[in-house]
């Protein structure tokens, strides 16, 4: 191909053989550098921080092994503790109650530190709980999966405080 | 009832960005979902590792987020994510010194970027891959760059995001502009590329 071809095939209206290299060009891509599988969800999380302004609980102990990757992914466990520098979190999980749908089970928590509304995500779902005087609270019919805690302080000067996932 | 083009990726960000700013903040996450994977792309063909090309969208992610109500038109929220992303490749790679930004390459200077394929992600490739490979290492860095992005996005859209590509508005709407032409002849070249 000549210089002059090329200009004026770059000059040439997008035909069907470029819709079909484009095509192949992004075929290749997607699978010779593929986007983390992560990263959207990481995204997702940070942007809830920032949205929040809120300070990410540590995860404290697990009552299982389990191995903690980062704060968007996520590990199997049946009972957890959170900590943040002024509210804390323990969370365990039991099976559902009798006739509760299947895939959930029933999660009781106790928020210390001062008065605070909880919210509990599971993806895109969200459920709030109310925590009674003595900071504890339970949720019957959680689905299985990654959830995340938000702990948002009464006060309203508290700062919210959100849990990495954990897997229930 | 004529049918009506299916919605591209500009005009569905664009529905999702409307929607968060009207105070569904539960689209933001359908919009992530959207338009990550060209940003991915859009960071990587600058050249940056895969750890500075995370930090580097989750920047721009942020920004979208603390500054929503200054883009105009929902439209636009595609093209200034690219943006967002170019421009802040640019900038992590001149305050690392690592390397000059892609686009002030020369145009006729291909590089290895392409060429250092690891096996494992070799081995995957078809034998039309391969050959695709080749024709795509052998074009100048911004012409990678330029069609890698180009690739995800819909055709409808590429006027509204040629700007965000450095590109005069146009020239990959209805022509095909250099870096395309210069594929297709790198693969007409070669003995062993049929045309898909």
């Amino acid at each position: 191909m000549t210089p002059e071809d090329r200009s004026s095939v770059a000059d040439g209206p997008l035909d069907g053989t470029d819709t079909l290299v484009l095509g192949a060009v992004r075929e290749l891509f997607s699978r010779t550098d593929p986007m983390p599988s992560g990263l959207t969800d990481r995204i997702k999380f940070e942007l809830t921080l920032a949205a929040l302004h809120a300070e990410v609980a540590e995860l404290q102990e697990l009552t299982h092994t389990g191995v903690r990757a980062d704060s968007a992914s996520f590990t199997p466990t049946e009972s957890v503790t959170f900590t943040s520098s002024t509210l804390s979190l323990m969370v365990s999980i039991s099976p559902a109650g009798e006739g509760a749908r299947p895939g959930t089970v029933r999660i009781d928590g106790w928020v210390t530190g001062g008065p605070a509304t909880v919210e509990l995500r599971a993806g895109e779902k969200s459920i709030a709980a109310e925590a009674d005087a003595n900071g504890r609270f339970s949720v019957d019919e959680v689905p299985r999966g990654p959830v995340r805690f938000i702990l948002r302080p009464v006060d309203a000067r508290g700062r919210p405080v959100i849990t990495p996932v954990v897997e229930i | 009832m004529t049918p009506s083009a299916p919605p591209t990726l500009a005009d569905r960000a664009a529905a999702a960005f409307a929607a968060y700013r009207e105070g569904d903040r539960e689209r933001m996450g359908e919009l992530v979902d959207l338009l990550t994977p060209i940003l991915w792309h859009t960071a990587r063909g600058q050249r940056l590792d895969q750890a500075t090309s995370e930090d580097v969208i989750q920047t721009a992610w942020i920004r979208l987020v603390e500054g929503a109500e200054a883009i105009a038109e929902p439209q636009a929220v595609l093209a200034w994510l690219i943006t967002t992303v170019r421009r802040e490749s640019w900038r992590v790679l001149k305050r690392d010194g690592r390397s000059i930004p892609v686009e002030e390459f020369p145009e006729t200077e291909p590089d290895g970027l392409l060429a250092a394929l690891d096996p494992a992600a070799e081995a995957m490739l078809r034998e039309d891959q391969r050959v695709l490979w080749r024709a795509v290492s052998s074009l100048s860095e911004r012409c990678q760059a330029l069609l890698r992005i180009i690739a995800f996005i819909d055709r409808p859209d590429y006027g509204a995001v040629s700007e965000a590509l450095g590109m005069p508005v146009g020239s990959i709407g209805p022509t095909r502009g250099r870096c395309l032409a210069k594929l297709r002849g790198q693969l007409a070249a070669d003995p062993t590329w049929s045309t898909p």
